[in-house]
């Protein structure tokens, strides 16, 4: 793996074994994220970002889910690479929370109400550092400032119901951040939280990153925020990664027909301002993932679809020159159509 | 106090709420006395046009659903009056609202919890038709509800499916097929797409723009986002801690925000285009807990611009240029 790299995701499969059948949430998958770089991964409800990331973690529950194909390379902080998917519960138990660290949407659901943050903070000090309970709650306190929450000495003794839903995604930021990990997953960290409060959490979190040099897996469905805080995007559909680049030719320059479609949904004040005009909606629904159409699984709804091409075979993710991967069969033509040269 | 419609407009209202007030009480203790309120909306006063959308924007906890259902009188108000269609409807009795309720629907934001999941699509759509008892027969009903499914974009055939057959933006299409079932003239639409994933949230959005056209609706649509708020509103409210804070067109809005609570919002949302490169304010603290609002301005916790006085008065919402309406001390800002 290139020096620079820092994490290598090869072909991911995770697939979920149910009643109903076989769920494939993710089904090769493949992305890579550089020292410092903050890699946005998109899609909307359904399309595998979540499972992507808990399978980076070796989180996935078991039964019904399983890794059932692909490599997750990650360079450790000794420097040397390991496949996550291969490590067994011991070696991921180290690898979580001292290398990566993750937060999630609702920070109400993922820390323990009965035990006050002081406490939840060390505890995970203690358990990843071998620091004393007394320096665990010393460093709790200047990761409780770190994060900006005001006396945090006095807020150690809370207890996470008496917090706002922005000072408890602060106080996950700090127990992930504690450990100093050199990769941080954020599913939807600031999805449940109002638009000023959002706005304070990712001025936080852009500020962290600058000061502390870590890499951030952003994963979200907002454009917005990725526009904001990404280098590269991933865009997801299905299960799939449909396009891969960098932050500002993924918005001025898309490829792949989901992309543009999903750009063009999103409503934007600076233009409904000016001009009332519609959003340009994608037709039909997302696919029920137990029963994924055949070939490409965008081709129900696109506007782009040529039969006996988009239907028949899964088209692969190729390169398109600089990195600016597409997954499409007709993507070359598409540029061409719309006069843009290759 | 004055009611916000601009002082040369002869458009005609169709609901005009003054001075709206709804406590909740807060009970504690062996006796269940009140020992506090939540002051979910605190005087809040604007007129809906017939035939606008109004935009009710805020952070959640404003007021905003408080608002939405005490008009509907769902909920009781505490003070203040409402009138549709010059009619005060602020306190008659249950029995004479009835007629009131059928010219007033809502559409609700959770399109999962909002439906039941053990009636037809059908049954769901006919349901206030039967309670207000119209098109009499079945028959007539069922022609009714599939001339509904059809109007929202469903398919006719998926009468008889239950709820949980359809998709989030399918399942919110049956709600706003329930509610023009009775052919309303008033509909507050509750974070009708909130929900939904963009791509969904546009189709509804659409939908709901061409019914507006088609029929003739006046729409109270409530949003957290402004930006689809602008998209589909002739003139917006911003409401903060139960109060509104701005009011007026939907270009004015975002062109020349006059309160100081409209400039952060605007500037807080993220914008999706990489290349933008904006100055941000960062609005410092939480949102203060409405049952201990702060005095004077409920925003000047907040407010880079407040001053001594903003703790003194409450501002009133009042008239700072044709047809804009801010509730702030300050004109020298802005
Ligand atoms: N425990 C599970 N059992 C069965 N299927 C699952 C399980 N967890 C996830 N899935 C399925 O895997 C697919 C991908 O889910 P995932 O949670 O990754 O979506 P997501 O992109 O994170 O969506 P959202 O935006 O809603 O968070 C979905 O079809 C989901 O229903
Ligand atoms: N039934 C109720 N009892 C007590 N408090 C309530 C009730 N309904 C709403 N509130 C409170 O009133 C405030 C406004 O709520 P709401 O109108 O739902 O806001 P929004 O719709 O803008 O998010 C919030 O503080 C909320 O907790
Ligand atoms: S492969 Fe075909 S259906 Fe799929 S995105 Fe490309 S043009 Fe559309
Ligand atoms: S009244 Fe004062 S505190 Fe309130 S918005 Fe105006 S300047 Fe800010
Ligand atoms: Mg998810
Ligand atoms: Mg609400």
């Amino acid at each position: 793996m290139d020096d620079k790299r820092l994490l290598e995701v090869k072909d991911l499969k995770v697939h979920f074994f149910t009643d109903d059948g076989v769920v494939k949430a993710v089904d090769g998958v493949s992305f890579h994220i550089d020292k410092g770089e903050t890699l946005a991964v998109v899609g909307e409800s359904g399309s595998g970002k979540s499972v992507t990331s808990l399978a980076i973690m070796r989180l996935i529950p078991n039964p019904p889910g399983r890794i059932v194909g692909g490599e997750i390379l990650f360079r450790g902080k000794d420097g040397q690479v390991k496949d996550l998917a291969k490590q067994d519960e011991a070696s991921m138990r180290k690898i979580r929370g001292n290398d990566i660290a993750m937060i999630f949407q609702e920070p109400m659901t993922s820390l323990n109400p009965v035990y006050t943050v002081g406490d939840q903070i060390a505890e995970a000090i203690v358990l990843h550092q071998g620091k004393s309970k007394k320096e665990a709650l010393e460093l709790s306190a200047e990761m409780l400032d770190l994060v900006g929450i005001p006396e945090p000495r006095k807020r150690l003794s809370n207890y996470p119901h008496q917090m706002s839903g922005g000072m408890r995604q602060r106080v996950m930021i700090a127990m992930a951040l504690s450990c100093n990990p050199s990769l941080l997953i954020a599913d939807e960290p600031t999805t449940a939280l109002d638009v000023t409060i959002q706005a304070q959490i990712l001025e936080l979190m852009y500020k962290l990153q600058e000061e502390i040099g870590m890499s951030i897996l952003f994963i979200t469905h907002n454009l917005g925020v990725v526009a904001e805080m990404a280098d590269r995007v991933v865009v997801m559909y299905a299960g799939r990664a449909v396009e891969e680049a960098d932050v500002t030719p993924t918005f001025k320059r898309p490829k792949h027909p989901y992309t543009m479609g999903l750009l063009n949904s999103v409503p934007r004040l600076d233009l409904a301002a000016e001009h009332q005009q519609r959003l340009e909606a994608i037709p039909g629904n997302v696919p029920n993932p137990l029963r994924l159409p055949s070939g490409c699984a965008f081709h129900p709804r696109c506007k782009y679809f040529q039969a006996g091409r988009c239907d028949t075979d899964i088209p692969l993710l190729q390169d398109t020159g600089g990195g600016h991967m597409v997954r499409c069969v007709r993507w070359a033509e598409i540029q061409a159509e719309q006069g843009v040269t290759a | 106090m004055s009611v916000p419609t601009p002082k040369a407009a002869a458009t005609e209202n169709l609901v005009e709420v003054k001075n709206l007030k709804k406590w909740f009480p807060i009970r504690g203790g062996i006796l269940s006395r009140v020992v506090a309120n939540v002051k979910a909306v605190n005087d809040v006063s604007f007129n809906v046009r017939k035939g606008e959308v109004l935009g009710l924007v805020g952070e959640s906890g404003s007021g905003k659903t408080t608002v939405g259902r005490t008009i509907l009188r769902l909920i009781e108000p505490t003070d203040g009056s409402i009138k549709f269609a010059g009619n005060d409807i602020t306190r008659i009795p249950k029995s004479e609202l009835r007629t009131y309720r059928r010219k007033m629907q809502i559409i609700f934001q959770d399109p999962f919890a909002s439906l039941n999941p053990r009636m037809t699509v059908g049954d769901i759509i006919a349901e206030p038709l039967v309670i207000h008892n119209l098109e009499g027969s079945a028959q007539a009903r069922t022609e009714r509800v599939a001339e509904l499914l059809q109007l929202v974009g469903l398919n006719p055939d998926h009468i008889r499916r239950y709820p949980h057959e359809f998709s989030g933006g399918q399942r919110q299409r049956i709600g706003i097929a329930r509610a023009l079932a009775v052919r309303p003239e008033f509909i507050v639409a509750d974070e009708p797409v909130s929900a939904l994933d963009v791509s969904i949230q546009a189709q509804v959005v659409n939908l709901l723009q061409d019914l507006k056209e088609q029929l003739g609706l006046t729409v109270l649509f409530i949003a957290h986002d402004l930006a689809v708020v602008e998209y589909i509103s002739d003139r917006i409210a911003v409401m903060y801690l139960g109060k509104i804070m701005e009011l007026t067109t939907s270009k004015n809005l975002y062109r020349s925000p006059k309160h100081p609570y409209t400039e952060a919002l605007l500037s807080a949302i993220p914008m999706p285009d990489p290349t933008l490169k904006r100055e941000r304010i960062v609005l410092q603290g939480d949102i203060p807990s409405p049952i201990n609002p702060p005095s004077g301005c409920v925003f000047r916790t907040r407010c880079r611009y407040a001053i001594k006085e903003c703790a003194e008065t409450v501002p009133e919402l009042r008239e700072v240029a044709p047809g804009h309406f801010k509730a702030c001390i300050r004109d020298d800002i802005l």
